[in-house]
């Protein structure tokens, strides 16, 4: 399970599931702008630097969408910054991620497509 | 504190602030005159005004020799004698400084059996040819034949030889061309961008640096990539953590062709993370990201490195006040660092210390200008081919007066994040890729929308301008 700061929501994640699909599969809205294919860097979470031995190794293609999240948020001091949508969690952890929220009906989040 | 992410209807939002806009800014509209939303121009153009021999062929006859275009920088040529060829399609253009304010233009070719006179730039008291050695002064005037006794005496009259003159006008430092000479001057075919932009001083702003590159493209593919702000959520991810793409995209438009992305609304759209994400901005977080990201994409130059440190350890307050504070933070920085360049801006506004006027010069001129600094993108074919073009990036700034770098124009070879910076690859991997896909049977041509209406405008005027003296052969839809 993994706590999700600041909204506070718990979100159990599957085996094999990244973070971000199953806080999505929950109904949250997770930012991003790639959708999950570790090329925008945006849905990035700042763990504590303490429990970064519990987590998964980064691979390749992460380290490569790391690149895009901000110099200064990768060398924050006491924190590690990790992709949402490569991470799968095999230990339970507590992330930072400002912007993730419930989804909303209607306006931004589920734009009209005509037929 | 307030709803930062209140998710507003998005086409009553944009017609409230438009009206604004409308309200504060059309007096300055000057002989040009704006158009509403609904008379912006058509939803979908077919590819071949892309892809099309047909489509060029009309360009090169009804486009390029009537309209006014940017041919280069006034310090370009700074001193009596400097010139400066201009290239466009078929055509070879030579700018001359005949004097401390005054500027010519002629054809680019010689009298007598057609040689192009002058190659690139240089400095010269006569332009002589190389072929038999004519030769003609500042003025265009013919003043040495080789052995004239040897020609009839009606085949070389002065008055005939003088070379061909070409309309030329300067604005913000640039110097502009028209080759018609029945054209309306250039203060009503770039009205009204003086009178919006003006007070950013673009005169005073000079070459950071200037690259060049031939892209396999259409010209218009790159020229489309810079007027709608619609690209920036999928192309520049890395925006989104500062800029709220969803409250940009405030669109002006006039009949001469003009247009403004105006930023009007920049209080309300930088220090402020998409409102497609989430809610409860950190201050400090926006501003850390803003300040790399604009450092990194040289929207701010080296020299606003010296912002990030002073911020880097304050605190600031949640929410609402700490973006606020951030925003005047801003533009008191700005202040300063333009009076220390001698520029009183003390009784600006904040939005008009910061926020940048992006436009496009019709027809392939785009840019955000805003006080202090310019990048300007000009794409035009590349000679007489359709399916290539010439980009040129001028990136400025203001320098203390007389401290000015002498830049040239650094052909770049490819197109790598290394070579562009992080902002412009982003721009250029796009158009690459839409000219290789739209050639595609799959693709019969885009489609555009609210957000894109400057490009469904843009093909409007040009269709206007090439049906004028001829009819376009392109279907329509």
């Amino acid at each position: 399970m993994v706590r999700v700061e600041p909204i506070g929501v718990d979100v159990v994640v599957p085996e094999k599931t990244s973070l971000m699909r199953a806080a999505e599969a929950m109904g949250l809205k997770w930012p991003t702008v790639c959708g999950g294919d570790a090329e925008c860097g945006t849905c990035f979470v700042s763990i504590d630097e303490a429990v970064a031995p519990c987590l998964p190794p980064v691979a390749p293609k992460e380290e490569q969408g790391l690149q895009l999240v901000p110099r200064w948020k990768r060398q924050q001091a006491g924190v590690v910054v990790r992709l949402a949508c490569q991470l799968r969690p095999t230990s339970n952890l507590i992330v930072e991620k400002r912007g993730v929220r419930w989804r909303q009906e209607g306006g931004i989040d589920s734009p009209a497509i005509s037929k | 504190m307030t709803d930062l992410y209140a998710v507003e209807d998005h086409t009553q939002y944009r017609r409230r602030k438009t009206a604004e806009v409308v309200e504060r800014s059309s007096k300055l509209d000057g002989p040009a005159s704006r158009l509403t939303d609904d008379e912006c121009g058509p939803d979908r153009i077919p590819k071949e005004v892309y892809t099309s021999r047909d489509w060029f062929d009309l360009e090169k006859e009804y486009l390029w020799p009537h309209v006014w275009q940017i041919a280069c920088r006034e310090h370009d040529i700074p001193e009596v004698g400097d010139y400066f060829e201009y290239e466009i399609v078929d055509e070879t253009i030579l700018i001359v400084r005949t004097g401390p304010a005054t500027i010519k233009a002629y054809f680019n070719v010689c009298q007598h059996r057609g040689r192009k006179l002058k190659e690139g730039c240089g400095r010269a008291e006569r332009l002589r040819c190389g072929y038999h050695g004519w030769c003609w002064d500042l003025e265009g005037n013919v003043v040495e034949i080789l052995d004239p006794f040897d020609f009839r005496p009606e085949t070389i009259r002065s008055v005939d030889l003088a070379l061909k003159p070409v309309q030329v006008d300067t604005w913000g430092g640039f110097v502009f061309v028209n080759m018609d000479s029945d054209a309306p001057p250039l203060s009503e075919a770039i009205a009204p961008m003086p009178a919006r932009v003006d007070r950013y001083l673009p005169e005073r702003l000079r070459l950071k640096s200037w690259k060049r590159i031939v892209l396999p493209i259409n010209w218009k593919v790159g020229v489309d990539a810079f007027h709608e702000g619609y690209h920036a959520f999928g192309t520049h991810p890395q925006l989104a953590g500062y800029m709220d793409d969803t409250r940009t995209g405030l669109y002006e438009r006039w009949d001469n062709g003009m247009t403004l992305l105006g930023a009007s609304n920049w209080l309300e759209t930088m220090a402020m993370p998409s409102r497609r994400f989430g809610i409860n901005p950190d201050p400090k977080d926006v501003l850390m990201t803003m300040l790399e990201d604009l450092i990194n994409s040289g929207v701010l130059s080296g020299d606003d490195l010296a912002l990030l440190d002073l911020v880097k350890d304050m605190e600031f307050p949640p929410g609402d006040e700490g973006l606020e504070l951030i925003r005047s933070m801003f533009a008191g920085y700005r202040r300063t660092q333009m009076a220390t360049l001698g520029v009183d801006v003390s009784e600006w506004p904040d939005s008009d210390v910061v926020a940048p006027e992006q436009f496009l010069l019709f027809p392939n001129t785009v840019g955000p200008l805003q006080l202090g600094t310019g990048l300007f993108f000009r794409f035009r074919p590349n000679g007489d081919d359709h399916r290539s073009c010439i980009f040129d990036y001028w990136d400025m700034q203001f320098y203390p007066l007389g401290e000015e770098p002498d830049v040239t124009v650094e052909d770049v070879a490819d197109t790598s994040l290394e070579s562009w910076g992080q902002l412009v690859y982003q721009d250029l991997v796009n158009l690459l890729a839409v000219g290789r896909g739209m050639r595609s049977r799959g693709f019969s041509g885009p489609r555009f929308g609210y957000q894109e209406n400057n490009l469904k405008f843009y093909y409007r005027k040009l269709a206007e301008m090439l049906g004028w003296k001829g009819q376009p052969r392109v279907p329509a839809y």
